[in-house]
Protein backbone atom coordinates (compact mmCIF):
# COMPACT_ATOMS: atom_id res chain seq x y z
CA UNK A 1 0.00 0.00 0.00
CA UNK A 2 2.68 2.50 1.21
CA UNK A 3 4.32 1.25 -2.03
CA UNK A 4 1.97 2.23 -4.30
CA UNK A 5 1.50 5.21 -3.19
CA UNK A 6 5.18 6.40 -3.15
CA UNK A 7 5.59 5.45 -6.69
CA UNK A 8 3.06 8.14 -7.77
CA UNK A 9 3.64 11.25 -9.01
CA UNK A 10 3.24 14.47 -7.15
CA UNK A 11 -0.31 15.42 -8.70
CA UNK A 12 -1.42 12.10 -8.37
CA UNK A 13 -0.73 12.15 -4.47
CA UNK A 14 -1.64 15.82 -3.59
CA UNK A 15 -5.14 14.79 -5.67
CA UNK A 16 -5.40 11.69 -2.67
CA UNK A 17 -4.75 13.87 0.12
CA UNK A 18 -6.97 16.52 -1.13
CA UNK A 19 -9.82 13.97 -1.20
CA UNK A 20 -9.06 12.42 1.89
CA UNK A 21 -9.19 15.65 3.55
CA UNK A 22 -12.74 16.90 1.92
CA UNK A 23 -14.01 13.85 2.65
CA UNK A 24 -13.15 13.94 6.52
CA UNK A 25 -14.11 17.79 6.91
CA UNK A 26 -17.31 17.47 4.76
CA UNK A 27 -18.32 14.09 7.04
CA UNK A 28 -17.93 16.26 9.99
CA UNK A 29 -19.86 18.99 8.63
CA UNK A 30 -22.25 17.07 7.63
CA UNK A 31 -22.95 15.22 10.57
CA UNK A 32 -23.12 18.84 12.54
CA UNK A 33 -25.82 20.00 10.09
CA UNK A 34 -27.86 16.98 10.64
CA UNK A 35 -27.97 17.64 14.53
CA UNK A 36 -29.41 20.68 13.55
CA UNK A 37 -33.22 21.11 14.52
CA UNK A 38 -35.46 23.06 12.28
CA UNK A 39 -35.57 25.45 15.08
CA UNK A 40 -32.20 25.82 16.25
CA UNK A 41 -30.32 28.26 14.23
CA UNK A 42 -27.28 27.27 12.55
CA UNK A 43 -23.97 29.03 13.65
CA UNK A 44 -20.41 29.01 12.80
CA UNK A 45 -19.46 26.53 10.27
CA UNK A 46 -22.47 24.89 10.05
CA UNK A 47 -23.65 28.56 8.97
CA UNK A 48 -21.12 28.74 5.82
CA UNK A 49 -21.86 25.03 5.08
CA UNK A 50 -25.58 25.93 4.73
CA UNK A 51 -25.23 29.42 3.39
CA UNK A 52 -22.98 27.75 0.91
CA UNK A 53 -24.89 24.81 -0.21
CA UNK A 54 -27.94 27.50 -0.57
CA UNK A 55 -26.18 29.81 -3.01
CA UNK A 56 -25.16 26.91 -5.13
CA UNK A 57 -28.47 24.98 -5.31
CA UNK A 58 -29.84 28.43 -6.41
CA UNK A 59 -27.21 28.75 -8.52
CA UNK A 60 -28.05 25.45 -10.48
CA UNK A 61 -31.63 26.44 -10.47
CA UNK A 62 -31.17 28.58 -12.75
CA UNK A 63 -29.44 26.87 -15.15
CA UNK A 64 -31.72 23.91 -15.37
CA UNK A 65 -35.08 24.69 -16.38
CA UNK A 66 -37.19 21.53 -14.50
CA UNK A 67 -36.95 19.67 -11.29
CA UNK A 68 -33.77 18.11 -12.82
CA UNK A 69 -31.57 20.20 -10.82
CA UNK A 70 -31.86 18.08 -7.76
CA UNK A 71 -30.59 15.17 -9.07
CA UNK A 72 -27.48 16.36 -10.24
CA UNK A 73 -26.99 18.98 -7.35
CA UNK A 74 -24.70 17.29 -4.90
CA UNK A 75 -22.48 15.60 -7.91
CA UNK A 76 -21.78 19.48 -9.18
CA UNK A 77 -21.03 21.02 -5.80
CA UNK A 78 -18.29 18.15 -4.77
CA UNK A 79 -16.63 18.87 -8.15
CA UNK A 80 -16.96 22.70 -7.33
CA UNK A 81 -15.45 22.21 -3.81
CA UNK A 82 -12.80 19.56 -5.00
CA UNK A 83 -11.89 21.69 -7.81
CA UNK A 84 -11.50 25.08 -5.55
CA UNK A 85 -9.05 23.09 -3.09
CA UNK A 86 -7.60 21.33 -5.65
CA UNK A 87 -6.84 24.52 -7.27
CA UNK A 88 -5.29 26.57 -4.59
CA UNK A 89 -3.74 23.56 -2.82
CA UNK A 90 -0.33 24.66 -3.86
CA UNK A 91 -0.22 27.64 -0.97
CA UNK A 92 -0.04 24.70 1.35
CA UNK A 93 2.83 22.91 -0.06
CA UNK A 94 1.33 20.45 -1.98
CA UNK A 95 2.07 20.38 -5.95
CA UNK A 96 -1.33 21.08 -7.64
CA UNK A 97 -3.11 17.72 -8.81
CA UNK A 98 -4.85 19.60 -11.89
CA UNK A 99 -1.20 20.65 -13.54
CA UNK A 100 -1.21 16.94 -14.30
CA UNK A 101 -2.76 15.91 -17.26
CA UNK A 102 -3.77 12.48 -16.08
CA UNK A 103 -5.76 14.19 -13.36
CA UNK A 104 -7.02 16.71 -15.85
CA UNK A 105 -8.01 14.45 -18.49
CA UNK A 106 -9.90 12.45 -16.07
CA UNK A 107 -12.01 15.51 -15.41
CA UNK A 108 -12.90 15.32 -19.24
CA UNK A 109 -13.63 11.79 -18.95
CA UNK A 110 -15.77 12.15 -15.40
CA UNK A 111 -17.63 15.18 -17.58
CA UNK A 112 -17.97 12.86 -20.53
CA UNK A 113 -19.57 10.28 -18.90
CA UNK A 114 -21.92 11.90 -16.43
CA UNK A 115 -23.14 13.75 -19.27
CA UNK A 116 -23.85 10.64 -21.62
CA UNK A 117 -25.28 8.84 -18.87
CA UNK A 118 -27.50 11.48 -17.55
CA UNK A 119 -29.14 12.27 -21.15
CA UNK A 120 -29.43 8.42 -21.21
CA UNK A 121 -30.96 7.76 -18.40
CA UNK A 122 -33.41 10.90 -18.22
CA UNK A 123 -34.36 11.25 -22.55
CA UNK A 124 -34.22 7.28 -22.41
CA UNK A 125 -32.03 5.64 -25.33
CA UNK A 126 -34.34 6.56 -28.21
CA UNK A 127 -34.99 10.54 -27.21
CA UNK A 128 -31.17 10.32 -27.11
CA UNK A 129 -30.38 9.36 -30.39
CA UNK A 130 -33.31 11.34 -31.65
CA UNK A 131 -31.51 14.48 -29.91
CA UNK A 132 -28.14 13.61 -31.53
CA UNK A 133 -29.73 12.85 -34.94
CA UNK A 134 -31.22 16.70 -34.88
CA UNK A 135 -33.00 17.65 -38.29
CA UNK A 136 -31.14 15.80 -40.92
CA UNK A 137 -28.10 13.14 -40.28
CA UNK A 138 -26.05 14.79 -42.29
CA UNK A 139 -25.00 16.84 -39.44
CA UNK A 140 -24.42 13.70 -36.89
CA UNK A 141 -20.59 13.30 -37.52
CA UNK A 142 -20.06 17.15 -36.22
CA UNK A 143 -22.58 16.46 -33.36
CA UNK A 144 -20.29 13.95 -32.50
CA UNK A 145 -17.39 15.59 -32.37
CA UNK A 146 -18.84 18.25 -30.66
CA UNK A 147 -20.38 15.82 -27.87
CA UNK A 148 -16.12 14.46 -27.04
CA UNK A 149 -14.34 17.74 -27.78
CA UNK A 150 -16.40 20.09 -24.97
CA UNK A 151 -15.58 17.61 -22.38
CA UNK A 152 -12.18 17.28 -23.33
CA UNK A 153 -11.38 21.10 -23.92
CA UNK A 154 -12.75 21.43 -20.21
CA UNK A 155 -9.98 19.08 -18.95
CA UNK A 156 -7.19 20.88 -21.03
CA UNK A 157 -8.07 24.59 -19.82
CA UNK A 158 -8.13 23.53 -16.66
CA UNK A 159 -4.46 21.74 -17.37
CA UNK A 160 -3.63 24.88 -19.75
CA UNK A 161 -4.37 27.65 -16.76
CA UNK A 162 -2.70 25.33 -13.85
CA UNK A 163 0.63 24.56 -15.63
CA UNK A 164 0.84 27.64 -16.75
CA UNK A 165 0.94 29.19 -13.50
CA UNK A 166 3.68 25.98 -11.97
CA UNK A 167 5.58 26.90 -14.81
CA UNK A 168 6.06 30.87 -14.22
CA UNK A 169 6.63 29.75 -10.44
CA UNK A 170 9.02 27.74 -11.56
CA UNK A 171 10.88 29.85 -14.01
CA UNK A 172 10.75 32.91 -11.15
CA UNK A 173 12.19 30.34 -8.03
CA UNK A 174 14.61 29.33 -9.82
CA UNK A 175 15.69 32.64 -11.86
CA UNK A 176 16.01 34.27 -8.24
CA UNK A 177 18.56 30.84 -7.07
CA UNK A 178 19.97 31.22 -10.22
CA UNK A 179 20.94 34.86 -9.77
CA UNK A 180 22.34 34.45 -5.93
CA UNK A 181 24.72 32.47 -7.14
CA UNK A 182 25.46 34.82 -10.54
CA UNK A 183 25.47 37.37 -7.11
CA UNK A 184 27.54 35.12 -5.16
CA UNK A 185 30.07 34.46 -7.62
CA UNK A 186 31.19 37.93 -7.96
CA UNK A 187 31.03 38.74 -4.71
CA UNK A 188 33.31 36.27 -3.64
CA UNK A 189 32.27 33.06 -1.08
CA UNK A 190 32.98 35.82 1.82
CA UNK A 191 30.10 37.39 3.75
CA UNK A 192 29.29 39.86 0.65
CA UNK A 193 28.60 36.89 -0.97
CA UNK A 194 26.22 35.21 1.02
CA UNK A 195 24.33 38.58 1.79
CA UNK A 196 23.49 39.22 -2.04
CA UNK A 197 22.77 35.19 -2.20
CA UNK A 198 20.10 35.96 0.72
CA UNK A 199 18.93 39.09 -0.75
CA UNK A 200 18.29 37.93 -4.39
CA UNK A 201 16.25 34.55 -2.50
CA UNK A 202 14.11 37.16 -0.69
CA UNK A 203 13.03 39.68 -3.62
CA UNK A 204 12.21 36.24 -5.55
CA UNK A 205 10.52 34.74 -2.79
CA UNK A 206 8.80 38.24 -1.75
CA UNK A 207 7.48 38.51 -5.88
CA UNK A 208 6.28 34.95 -5.42
CA UNK A 209 4.64 35.53 -2.18
CA UNK A 210 2.98 39.01 -3.44
CA UNK A 211 2.18 38.93 -7.02
CA UNK A 212 2.72 35.00 -7.90
CA UNK A 213 0.31 33.42 -5.63
CA UNK A 214 -2.53 35.73 -5.12
CA UNK A 215 -3.24 35.75 -8.88
CA UNK A 216 -1.97 32.13 -10.54
CA UNK A 217 -3.12 29.90 -7.19
CA UNK A 218 -6.21 32.31 -5.76
CA UNK A 219 -7.41 34.11 -8.81
CA UNK A 220 -7.62 31.71 -11.29
CA UNK A 221 -7.56 28.99 -9.57
CA UNK A 222 -11.27 30.26 -8.50
CA UNK A 223 -12.07 31.21 -11.89
CA UNK A 224 -11.17 27.89 -13.29
CA UNK A 225 -12.81 26.20 -10.89
CA UNK A 226 -16.13 28.10 -11.32
CA UNK A 227 -15.24 28.18 -14.89
CA UNK A 228 -15.80 24.52 -15.00
CA UNK A 229 -18.69 24.41 -12.93
CA UNK A 230 -20.56 26.80 -15.30
CA UNK A 231 -19.72 24.95 -17.89
CA UNK A 232 -20.69 21.40 -16.27
CA UNK A 233 -23.93 22.88 -15.81
CA UNK A 234 -25.07 23.92 -19.12
CA UNK A 235 -23.94 21.01 -20.74
CA UNK A 236 -25.51 19.16 -18.39
CA UNK A 237 -28.51 21.44 -18.74
CA UNK A 238 -28.46 20.92 -22.38
CA UNK A 239 -27.58 17.32 -22.90
CA UNK A 240 -31.13 16.32 -20.26
CA UNK A 241 -33.63 18.98 -21.06
CA UNK A 242 -35.70 19.99 -24.19
CA UNK B 1 25.58 21.38 -45.49
CA UNK B 2 23.93 21.31 -42.26
CA UNK B 3 23.80 18.43 -40.47
CA UNK B 4 20.28 16.73 -39.31
CA UNK B 5 21.39 15.42 -36.13
CA UNK B 6 19.93 16.00 -32.61
CA UNK B 7 20.48 19.24 -31.98
CA UNK B 8 18.68 20.49 -35.04
CA UNK B 9 15.71 18.78 -33.78
CA UNK B 10 16.04 20.18 -30.58
CA UNK B 11 16.01 23.62 -32.62
CA UNK B 12 13.52 23.63 -34.79
CA UNK B 13 11.28 22.32 -31.77
CA UNK B 14 11.98 25.43 -30.07
CA UNK B 15 10.89 27.72 -32.45
CA UNK B 16 8.02 25.44 -32.48
CA UNK B 17 7.42 26.44 -29.71
CA UNK B 18 8.16 29.87 -29.82
CA UNK B 19 5.55 30.02 -33.04
CA UNK B 20 2.74 27.64 -30.63
CA UNK B 21 2.22 30.67 -28.41
CA UNK B 22 1.81 33.34 -31.06
CA UNK B 23 -1.51 31.90 -30.63
CA UNK B 24 -1.72 34.41 -27.57
CA UNK B 25 -2.80 37.10 -30.01
CA UNK B 26 -6.16 35.83 -30.53
CA UNK B 27 -7.15 35.27 -26.50
CA UNK B 28 -5.92 38.64 -26.01
CA UNK B 29 -7.67 40.50 -28.47
CA UNK B 30 -10.77 39.01 -27.21
CA UNK B 31 -10.11 39.07 -23.99
CA UNK B 32 -9.70 43.30 -24.22
CA UNK B 33 -12.83 43.47 -26.37
CA UNK B 34 -14.87 41.56 -23.80
CA UNK B 35 -13.52 43.56 -21.34
CA UNK B 36 -14.39 46.89 -23.16
CA UNK B 37 -18.07 45.88 -23.33
CA UNK B 38 -18.10 45.09 -20.14
CA UNK B 39 -17.27 48.52 -19.00
CA UNK B 40 -19.64 50.00 -22.17
CA UNK B 41 -22.49 47.59 -20.06
CA UNK B 42 -21.06 49.16 -16.87
CA UNK B 43 -21.72 52.67 -17.61
CA UNK B 44 -25.28 51.68 -19.09
CA UNK B 45 -26.32 50.11 -16.16
CA UNK B 46 -23.94 50.58 -12.73
CA UNK B 47 -26.14 48.35 -10.30
CA UNK B 48 -25.67 45.33 -12.57
CA UNK B 49 -21.69 45.31 -11.49
CA UNK B 50 -21.49 42.22 -9.96
CA UNK B 51 -23.04 40.44 -12.49
CA UNK B 52 -21.76 42.11 -15.58
CA UNK B 53 -18.21 41.04 -13.68
CA UNK B 54 -18.96 37.49 -13.53
CA UNK B 55 -20.34 37.58 -16.57
CA UNK B 56 -17.31 39.02 -18.05
CA UNK B 57 -14.85 36.77 -16.44
CA UNK B 58 -16.50 33.71 -17.62
CA UNK B 59 -16.58 34.28 -21.02
CA UNK B 60 -12.52 35.99 -20.93
CA UNK B 61 -12.17 32.34 -19.04
CA UNK B 62 -13.83 30.40 -22.15
CA UNK B 63 -12.02 32.63 -24.57
CA UNK B 64 -8.55 31.59 -23.26
CA UNK B 65 -8.73 28.18 -24.54
CA UNK B 66 -7.39 28.93 -27.80
CA UNK B 67 -4.13 30.59 -26.18
CA UNK B 68 -3.96 27.86 -24.20
CA UNK B 69 -3.97 25.07 -26.68
CA UNK B 70 -1.34 26.92 -28.11
CA UNK B 71 0.36 26.78 -24.59
CA UNK B 72 -0.13 23.24 -24.16
CA UNK B 73 1.41 22.97 -27.63
CA UNK B 74 4.56 24.50 -27.07
CA UNK B 75 5.43 22.46 -23.43
CA UNK B 76 5.08 19.74 -25.34
CA UNK B 77 7.38 20.67 -27.60
CA UNK B 78 9.91 21.89 -25.25
CA UNK B 79 9.78 19.02 -22.97
CA UNK B 80 8.79 16.17 -24.24
CA UNK B 81 11.31 16.56 -27.39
Amino acid sequence: MIDFYVGLSNGLKSSLIITVVISIVLIIIGSRVKKLEAADAPTGVTLIAVVFVKGMNNMLHDFFNSKNWKAFAPLMITIFIYLLFANTVSLFGLSTPLANISVALSFSIFAFVSIQVAALIIKRPKGRVKDLLGDSPVLLPITLIGEISTPFAMGLRLFGNLLSGSIIGIIVYGLSHAFGLFVDGILGSGALGAIGYTLSQVFGVGFGAIVLHPIFDIFFGAIQAYVYFILFSIFLSMAVED
Amino acid sequence: MAEFNEFFAQGMAFLGAGIAVLTGFGPGIGQGFAAGKAVEALGRQPEAEGKIRALMLTGQAVAETTGLYGLIIAVILIFAS
